[in-house]
């Protein structure tokens, strides 16, 4: 009687904390979101106020009100460099917890994250081998074609390895795979890593991700890539929804169970590979962002993914202004996250057990 | 309602899981299958809803192959309750049963007022309804398996597939739910196709039984043609004395030890 009534009491709390409204959910992150593009793009070496912020935008993009009479050093600061690395962030945040979202559901393992499969892994194979053998002709697109490539052929050689007989993918036998294929990459990067000398700094500032330098064709390029990756996840969350039955119900209920998890596995890694190819690896965002949301918004992915992505272009935007503006030196981007999503994670997840749920 | 499977075989790997089985069902009418375990009737199941496809043989709905229809015209005549049935996400029980509308509404609908009454019906009438708003990873096993069941009764198809969807209900329930599933046939004319692994209650519910061992159906026909001693005993190797019980209603086994 007594442990009954204990149940009772835990369960009735985590659906009632649960704020089921989308529209408030989106309209704040989208406030907060626009808000933080504001004040990041104001704040730096340089302090340009908030006012000069939104009317350098508005001149440049709108037309209106004219320019006459802006700083042309504000400008170029805000419109050449701030600008893309705020919005690189943004979207790159958006991108790794938008694939978090699907690599979550699909494997149905609440440790997985956009490089479970090994694309972060491959990606840093990829530009370690362009930072060391130069690919000059290339000029600075070297690093991040390399990545792209290497990011790709991992996930190909990873979905390749855990296909059984009968053309089906399991979730284990997928991390499994993923787990192999970076442990031989780690070690090939550390191997690269000793035969590169003076450049190995490089490639050690590479790995831990960085916005700095971030230009406009940057942009487009995680823009496009994490957009395509969001219509055809909303276009697929319903069936997401399905999977977390089981993949027998899922088929009972329409679903390719073929078909359907690989699309998703495919496009959520290419998101990543594009996002990391960018700006390096940056940890914890794609893990920490869903557990984080799931709890906010449920886990229907209909109304996870909108509110992932916005969270995940709220935090990494954050970190990255924090790293930039805030503190006295620069510190890269990827430790950053590490440093403060780690012990964040272990306190959600105490937190939980404490609870008695588990994820 | 007509299924039937000409010569049916599945392998898995070299092990033959459903051989050669030739069966024709018939709309309105409760099916049970039974045998030991490992004999293929989960197979069977899957092979009837094509979640596998066979081998070798061919699986005919309404008379047409079930490969000439799309995974979603499917899901709108057969629904199915398997046996594991973990959700791995903290859904409240009344979103799990919406989803067996899914099939029912386009992908970017939301579930129509008909829709909501017909999930409703089923959650009152599951019982699940008491515990619509609590998450589906902290029910017990029981309360889950109510909440599966409820969701293929959303669903609303011609033809249900149970996998031993009772095992893990109180008698109580059990009997609830299989009423349940059995008045639906006598009123609606739908079609329940059950795994049992207890005769007794296969005995009192079905019209007719399909006995499986090693992938062959061994025997098939009404309860009374086919629940014998001999049929026990060369299906399940165990002594076994059946006998009409007038307060089931049906042949029943006892056992000893």
């Amino acid at each position: 009687m007594n442990g009954y009534h204990l149940q009772e009491q835990r369960d009735s709390r985590p659906a009632a904390t649960r704020c089921r409204s989308l529209g408030v959910q989106l309209g704040l992150l989208s406030l907060v979101l626009v808000a933080g593009i504001v004040l990041s793009g104001s704040l730096g070496y340089l302090n340009i106020p908030f006012g000069e912020v939104i009317q350098i935008v508005s001149a440049k993009w709108v037309g209106w009100p004219s320019n006459a009479g802006l700083s042309e050093i504000h400008s170029a600061v805000l419109l050449d460099v701030r600008l893309p690395r705020i919005l690189a962030a943004a979207i790159v945040g958006a991108g790794l917890a938008l694939s978090g979202v699907i690599f979550q559901g699909i494997l149905l393992n609440p440790l997985a994250d956009p490089y479970t499969l090994g694309v972060s892994a491959g990606a840093a194979f990829g530009a370690a081998l362009a930072i060391l053998f130069g690919f000059d002709w290339m000029g600075r697109y070297a690093v991040p074609v390399f990545a792209f490539l290497g990011a790709a052929a991992t996930l190909g050689f990873v979905i390749f390895l855990s296909a059984s007989a009968d053309g089906g993918f399991s979730s284990s036998n997928l991390v499994l795979s993923g787990i192999i294929v970076t442990a031989i990459l780690s070690a090939g990067i550390s191997f690269l890593k000793y035969l590169a000398d003076e450049q190995v700094a490089v490639i050690i500032f590479w790995l831990m991700g960085s916005f700095a330098s971030m230009t406009w064709p940057n942009v487009g390029m995680v823009l496009a890539a994490v957009l395509t990756g969001f219509l055809v996840f909303l276009f697929y969350a319903r069936d997401l929804n399905l999977l977390s039955l089981g993949e027998r119900t899922a088929a009972s209920l329409g679903v390719d169970t073929r078909r359907v998890p690989l699309i998703l596995l495919v496009t959520a890694s290419l998101v990543t590979a594009v996002c990391v190819a960018v700006s390096g690896i940056i940890g914890f965002i794609g893990l920490l962002v869903p557990h984080m949301m799931r709890s906010v918004s449920g886990p229907d992915n209909r109304k996870l993914i909108p509110v992932a992505t916005l969270a995940g272009a709220v935090l990494l935007l954050t970190a990255d202004t924090i790293t930039r503006a805030i503190l006295p030196h620069e510190i890269p981007i990827g430790v950053l996250t590490a440093l403060i999503g780690g012990p964040f994670f272990c306190y959600i997840f105490r937190k939980r057990q404490n609870a008695g749920r588990g994820f | 309602m007509t299924l039937q499977l000409d010569r049916v075989t599945y392998l898995y790997g070299k092990k033959t899981a459903v051989d050669q089985v030739t069966v024709a069902l018939s709309g309105g009418k409760f099916y049970g299958i039974l045998g030991p375990n490992g004999s293929g009737k989960t197979t069977l199941l899957d092979l009837m809803v094509r979640t596998r496809q066979p081998d070798s043989g061919q699986v005919r709905f309404e008379g047409k192959d079930l490969s000439q229809y799309s995974r979603r015209d499917l899901a709108r005549q057969f629904a199915l309750v398997p046996q594991q049935y973990n959700v791995n996400f903290p859904f409240t029980a009344r979103e799990i049963v919406i989803m067996g509308r899914y099939p029912h509404t386009p992908r970017f609908s939301a579930p129509d007022a008909g829709d909501l009454q017909m999930v409703d019906e089923v959650m009152n009438a599951t019982g699940v309804a008491e515990f619509g708003e609590r998450l589906i990873t902290e029910l017990s096993g029981g309360e889950r398996q109510r909440v599966i069941i409820a969701r293929a009764l959303a669903q609303d198809t011609p033809v249900l597939l149970l996998d031993e969807a009772t095992s893990n209900l109180d008698i109580h329930h059990a009997i609830g739910l299989l009423n349940l599933v059995s008045d639906r046939v006598c009123s609606q004319g739908k079609t329940v196709i059950s795994v049992f692994h207890d005769i007794n209650l296969a005995a009192t519910f079905c019209d007719e039984l399909l006995f499986l061992k090693n992938g062959r159906l061994e025997s098939w026909g009404t309860v009374d043609q086919t629940l014998t001693e001999k049929t026990v005993r060369h299906i399940f190797q165990v002594d076994a004395r059946v006998s009409f019980e007038p307060f089931a209603g049906a042949r029943q086994v006892v056992f000893r030890r």
